[in-house]
């Protein structure tokens, strides 16, 4: 799994790539809910890159999700693709986390 | 012993053999060579010496030999009266401490009283006699003879002077002539053999082994420290008696007047002498140096400098032995440490590092290795505490899932309507897959199969409290919808560390085959019938179950024919892997059921397990299997 973090105007875009599973999720939790903390506010997760997601990978999400929120913010993701946009309609998760095709629209609408 | 093998040890006895060889090598060396410098020395000396003495006895011999002619001349121009020349012969012995005596002889003419004087010394004292006796002859002896016919002055051959001296003697005798100018007489001066053997001994020496030995010119010994030889010997007859070439060659270039030096073997003494004429004696005087001697003087210079090198040794051994220990003690103290470490301790002192030597440098890379391995081990010991106690957390939420889900198979022995197996295989880590089932009435059963996120303690304490609710709402509930929006408001409330749980859950009309169901994002289930046609159940729309309160479900309906079989799983069996991190997938789930389709739960189960380990071919299984089958087996409305 690899995290890469750009700053447009008020708004953060998280690009993820690889495998978000039991063995990632920890650490991707604790370096986004560390940039919340930080004062990013209006997030943008980004999974193009994206191959895999996992139950664990879902519940970070979620946290992250519940996190922006408590603080006034909040989170959206993008450009997911196969599986991971697969496991998201399964999970129902796109009923309470905005879903956008790709960065543009996903940034607009936060 | 220790000191071989250790490294001072080696230093040491190498340095010994080293230094002991080269010592061996300088003392053998300077033996030979002292040696021969001291013989090429001695031969100098020697010559020096030989030629310095026989030019002392020289001195003595020429001093004897002008007096004598002096006195001859005198007589010869002063004819003066027979009391006055006795006199004068008296006042020369007197005056010439190496003349013994001195005789006026005449020729004895007609009427003539015979004249012949002869002064000599006995101690002090001066005797005056006359050899004009009737029983001495005068006139045939050598002294007289041959410078009467030799016209010249003459020494005579050292003999007894019988009846005259009475001593070893040599006679110098010059020749008296009257106014004609014939032979008139005589005067003679003598020397003493033993005065001369002792004037030799007052001269210097080579050494004190040394001695000096005179020859005639007949090679007759006339002076040698062994008085047995003087006069009794030539050095040609001792050359004969002891079949010594050597010693008669020598002999024959003493007579012949030469000087020189060679080896030679004197008085049972090999040695060297050295040889040089005495004036116009005739006579040969050497000097003999013993071998001996020589070697004594060798052997002490050798022994100087064999004790010289052993100082110096023990010395060089000295410095080696503080070298090595000054080398070896830090390494002692570092092989020390070494050694400690290996046993386990690391605390064992090293030695200061002093300066940059190599021993130094590598004490100071120890230390650091040291602290490396301290380091790391420390880190070790926390990371292993820290895994052991999330493997115990681990290893206590596996015991709670697995101890909460039923586990008798088959679990509702008396009912022939429905038949039902279920297995969970829970992962080496990740934990949280669960099953349940169990009947509200006698006609309806209820079916669930879920997946907590998370894992170890809390994921099977949310598993626990799920369940427990789940099992509490079916019986208030009857639609399974609604049974999932009351769970997951339940579980969201407070729910801080965003725990959910997937969630398939249905009812099933066992009188009428009905099963009505929802689905918090579960994978579908799907439905197979005995020939092996298999269908995926429609998904109705739900959210995870848990994430956020206030979500809503929606419900699905299907009526299951007769010997219909439902399988219900979580993801561990579509998303199990192989080592290359290929996916077992939907469509080969389909395919295994299928092929499965036919056989009682237990078989079904089983096969489909024994699939998925063949599939995973030894890799590591990545998350929990659950898996749950369902046979309905009632009076279906399709049931002829």
């Amino acid at each position: 799994m690899k995290l890469e973090r750009t700053v447009q105007n008020d708004k953060t875009v998280l690009s993820l790539s690889g495998r978000l599973d039991a063995m990632t999720a920890a650490d991707f939790e604790k370096e986004s809910l560390a940039w919340i903390d930080g004062g990013d506010r209006k997030i943008l997760l980004d999974l193009a890159e994206l191959e895999y997601i996992s139950s664990a990978g879902l519940r970070a999400i979620l946290a992250l999700a519940k996190r922006a929120k408590a603080v006034g913010g909040a989170l959206a993701v993008s450009s997911m693709t196969g599986m991971v946009a697969e496991v998201f309609t399964i999970s129902g998760f796109d009923a309470f986390i905005p879903v956008a095709a790709d960065r543009e629209s996903g940034l607009e609408a936060l | 012993m220790r000191l071989h093998r250790s490294l001072a040890g080696k230093l040491l006895c190498w340095g010994f053999v080293g230094s002991s060889f080269v010592l061996a090598l300088v003392v053998g060396l300077g033996y030979v060579q002292a040696r021969s410098l001291l013989e090429e020395e001695l031969e100098a000396k020697a010559r020096e010496l030989a030629q310095a003495t026989a030019n002392r006895m020289a001195i003595v011999t020429e001093s004897l030999e002008r007096t004598t002619e002096t006195v001859a001349d005198l007589v010869d121009t002063l004819a003066v009266d027979r009391a006055a020349l006795a006199e004068v012969i008296a006042r020369t012995v007197e005056r010439n401490a190496e003349i013994y005596g001195s005789a006026l002889a005449l020729l004895p003419r007609e009427g003539e009283e015979p004249f012949a004087p002869y002064v000599y010394r006995d101690g002090d004292e001066l005797v005056r006699t006359s050899l004009a006796a009737e029983s001495y002859r005068f006139d045939v002896q050598d002294w007289f003879v041959l410078p009467r016919h030799g016209g010249a002055p003459q020494w005579s051959e050292p003999y007894y002077d019988e009846g005259g001296g009475n001593v070893l003697m040599a006679t110098y005798s010059a020749p008296l002539r009257d106014g004609r100018g014939d032979f008139r007489g005589v005067v003679t001066a003598d020397l003493s053999l033993p005065w001369l053997t002792s004037f030799l001994k007052s001269l210097p020496l080579l050494g004190p082994e040394g001695f000096t030995f005179l020859l005639s010119a007949q090679g007759t010994v006339i002076a040698h420290p062994d008085e047995a030889l003087i006069m009794n010997e030539t050095l040609f007859s001792l050359a004969k008696s002891r079949d010594d070439d050597g010693l008669a060659e020598l002999g024959r270039h003493m007579i012949g007047g030469e000087a020189g030096f060679g080896a030679v073997t004197l008085s049972g003494q090999t040695g060297w002498t050295a040889f040089a004429p005495v004036g116009d004696t005739g006579w040969s005087l050497a000097v003999f140096f013993p071998r001996s001697e020589l070697l004594r003087d060798v052997a002490t210079l050798s022994r100087t400098q064999g004790a010289a090198a052993l100082i110096g040794m023990i010395l060089l051994l000295a410095v080696i032995a503080f070298l090595a220990q000054s080398i070896t003690k830090p390494l002692r103290a570092l092989d020390g440490a070494v050694q400690a470490l290996a046993g386990g301790d690391d605390e064992a002192p090293l030695p200061d590092p002093r300066g940059t030597d190599e021993v130094s440098r590598l004490t100071a890379s120890f230390a650091v290795m040291r602290e490396e391995l301290r380091r790391s081990m420390a880190e070790l010991a926390r990371t292993a505490q820290a895994r052991e106690r999330i493997e115990s957390e681990l290893r206590i939420g596996r015991a709670i899932q697995m101890s909460l889900i039923p586990k008798t198979f088959p679990p509702f022995p008396t009912r022939s309507d429905f038949a039902l197996h279920a297995l969970l295989e829970p992962a080496r880590e990740v934990g949280g897959d669960f099953y349940d089932f169990f009947l509200t009435d006698d006609d309806h059963l209820c079916l669930a199969v879920g997946d907590v996120s998370g894992k170890g303690v809390p994921a099977a304490l949310f598993m626990a409290v799920t369940r427990t609710f789940l099992k509490a709402l079916a019986r208030e509930e009857r639609s399974p919808s609604r049974v999932l929006e009351r769970l997951n408001d339940e579980l969201a409330e407070g729910n801080d560390a965003s725990m959910f749980v997937t969630l398939f859950f249905a009812v099933v009309d066992l009188r009428r085959g009905l099963m009505r169901y929802a689905s918090g994002g579960h994978p579908s289930p799907l439905v197979a019938r005995p020939d092996g046609t298999v269908s995926t159940l429609p998904r109705p729309r739900g959210p995870l179950v848990g994430a956020l309160e206030g979500m809503t479900f929606d419900e699905g309906e299907k009526t299951l024919e007769r010997d219909d079989r439902l399988l219900v799983f979580t993801d561990g069996v579509t998303e199990a892997m192989t080592a290359k991190g290929e996916l077992f997938g939907d469509d080969r789930t389909a395919r295994a059921l299928s092929a499965l389709a036919a056989l009682s739960c237990r078989e079904i189960v089983a096969g489909l397990r024994e699939r998925l380990v063949r599939f995973a071919d030894g890799a590591d299984q990545s998350d929990d299997i659950a898996l749950l089958l369902f046979t309905y087996s009632g009076k279906g409305s399709s049931d002829p």
